[in-house]
């Protein structure tokens, strides 16, 4: 059975959100929804250094979106293929909550479930270290590089990242991600 | 040689690069999703000054955002200005933050630690 895309909506859009976007991500689109991200926070009552927090997950994560999502096949479209991918931000009296969806290759489900786990069993230190390792000795391509981005979101947040990744077809899998920025 | 002067946009920075004066100068955001293409030119800039520099350079950063791709690049800019300072030139990186801006003092620290060159950690104050 492939992954349910509207169930999964459904039950991430429950709370109060301040951003959504579901779609496929192009560079201008990318530009004008950091924008928004950015008026909708300026907008919140909220600590400050928490809403910068908030605001660099958002810039990593809209930008793994783009850089790292894989086309499927949707049903009902005029494309035949699109790199769909699904962004939430809400926030609550404790702080925000980031949970982004995308679907990704075999392949890299590999890479991201062992870097994800070795992130979540870091320490503040072992990610500072994690971070300039990557940093200094990994080449980068145009895409980015070596898994910096998801490193950087979990020393922002100071929280652990929570993930699942559910098998769509044609080993294709869902990836779904979130993080909590608390005060 | 000539300066570099780049106006900065919502997602790149305002770049100062002045050969003569030694002033290279880095203000703004860095979010663009290609860091290499928007980094390129100014590395190659450096790559040139650093072959007679003046007696004294001082670079001045100062970022309110900057994403991971950029944190390469910048890197990369640090790179060269240390390799010129192993060749004997005074170099100083003054790195401004924003008050309570924690992450931004740590990126700097982390620049700190990796490049053997003077840091001077710089806030702003409201």
């Amino acid at each position: 059975m492939s992954f349910d895309l509207d169930k999964w909506v459904a039950e991430n859009s429950k709370g109060n959100i301040v951003f959504s976007f579901k779609g496929e991500l192009s560079e201008t689109m990318l530009t004008d929804l950091l924008q928004i991200v950015e008026d909708k926070l300026e907008d919140i009552d909220f600590s400050r250094k928490v809403k910068k927090k908030v605001y660099n997950v958002a810039i990593e994560s809209l930008q793994n979106l783009f850089h790292h999502s894989d086309a499927i096949f949707l049903n009902g479209t005029k494309k035949k293929t699109a790199k769909y991918s699904v962004m939430f931000i809400k926030q609550d009296n404790e702080g925000f909550k980031v949970t982004t969806g995308n679907f990704v290759t075999e392949e890299k489900t590999v890479f991201l479930k062992k870097h994800i786990e070795k992130i979540n069993s870091y320490n503040r230190d072992e990610l500072k270290m994690m971070y300039k390792d990557i940093l200094n000795n990994q080449s980068f391509s145009k895409k980015g590089g070596g898994g910096l981005g998801l490193v950087d979101i979990a020393r922002k947040s100071e929280s652990k990242i929570k993930y699942n990744f559910y098998s769509h077809k044609n080993s294709v899998s869902f990836f779904d991600f979130s993080i909590e920025i608390k005060q | 040689m000539d300066p570099i002067k780049i106006e900065g946009t919502p997602k790149t920075p305002t770049v100062n690069f002045d050969g003569e004066k030694g002033k290279i100068e880095i203000k703004g955001r860095s979010i663009p999703e290609n860091s290499i293409e928007f980094y390129k030119p100014l590395v190659d800039w450096l790559e040139e000054y650093m072959k007679s520099p003046t007696e004294m350079t001082e670079v001045d950063i100062q970022l309110e955002y900057f994403n991971t791709s950029s944190s390469k690049c910048i890197l990369d800019v640090f790179k060269k200005l240390e390799a010129m300072y192993k060749g004997g030139n005074e170099v100083v990186i003054n790195w401004h933050y924003e008050e309570d801006d924690e992450d931004m003092l740590e990126a700097g620290e982390d620049y700190q630690s990796i490049i053997k060159i003077p840091f001077k950690m710089m806030e702003i104050e409201d």
